[in-house]
């Protein structure tokens, strides 16, 4: 990401896209990119259980009209950045199909910090996307080697 | 403004532990910490840098630095902004 239209070949990696959303950092990690893939993940989904940590599952809520946050549903997109926020809507819908007071709601500073901790890591999330989306790690790798100094081995930048 | 920290992440544990209710279940239902939801700011900052940085810089070994930096600039300039929007409340 840091200069992507400088790429001598840019590669597009619809798969690691994918796989970047369903769990962060897995698309770097799959592009070869361990190191970086590994520092996201714990990251981006840090970022994101301590969300849910602090406010709750009640802040994943698409179709949130109470307490006049009829807006809330937009952060539900931002939130959708990481797959398991899906998982986490389907699965707070259910509780409350079955009993509609299964799970205590968040209102205030929790559910705006939860949601907002949430909402950002899903748009941090994007930010990983796109930088894998769109970017050839050989090239990245080559370059991050040639300011350590560091001897390049392109033929496991091949098999990668 | 070590021990100012310090302390109000002492606050912060005690009231995760002292102000949930008694079915209280992680991740389903949230916690009560309404009086200390701008420490929550920190980890936030950090989180937000260290992502940053991971993308954006080629050379990893120097990524705890760059994060670091980064997350102190950030949370200087919104002292900054605080300190300045207080003022013009307090003046006009």
């Amino acid at each position: 990401m840091s200069k992507p239209h400088t790429d001598p070949n840019p590669i597009f990696n619809p798969h690691a896209a994918v796989a970047g959303w369903v769990v962060p950092g897995l698309g770097h990690f799959i592009l070869g990119q361990r190191k970086r893939g590994i520092i996201l993940a714990v990251a981006i989904l840090s970022l994101w259980l301590l969300g849910l940590f602090i406010g709750g599952i009640s802040v994943i809520d698409r179709n949130d009209r109470t307490e006049g946050a009829n807006t809330r549903s937009w952060w539900y997109y931002g939130q959708a950045l990481i797959a398991p926020s899906i998982a986490v809507e389907m699965f707070r819908n259910n509780l409350k199909e079955n009993d509609p007071e299964a799970y205590e709601p968040s209102f205030g500073r929790m559910a705006e910090q939860g949601t907002l901790y949430t909402a950002l890591a899903g748009m941090l999330n994007l930010l990983a996307i796109i930088d894998v989306l769109y970017c050839d790690p050989a090239y990245r790798r080559q370059r991050d080697m040639a300011k350590t100094g560091e001897p390049i081995d392109l033929s496991a930048e091949a098999q990668a | 403004m070590i021990n100012l920290l310090v302390g109000n992440l002492m606050k912060v544990g005690a009231a995760i532990t002292g102000n949930v209710s008694p079915g209280y279940r992680p991740f389903i239902d949230p916690i009560h910490i309404e009086d200390y939801w701008i420490v929550l700011l920190l980890p936030l900052v950090f989180i937000i840098s260290l992502t940053y940085k991971t993308i954006k810089i080629d050379d990893l070994s120097k990524l705890a630095s760059q994060t670091f930096y980064l997350t102190a600039q950030i949370i200087v300039f919104m002292v900054l902004a605080a300190s300045a929007l207080w003022l013009l409340g307090a003046l006009v």
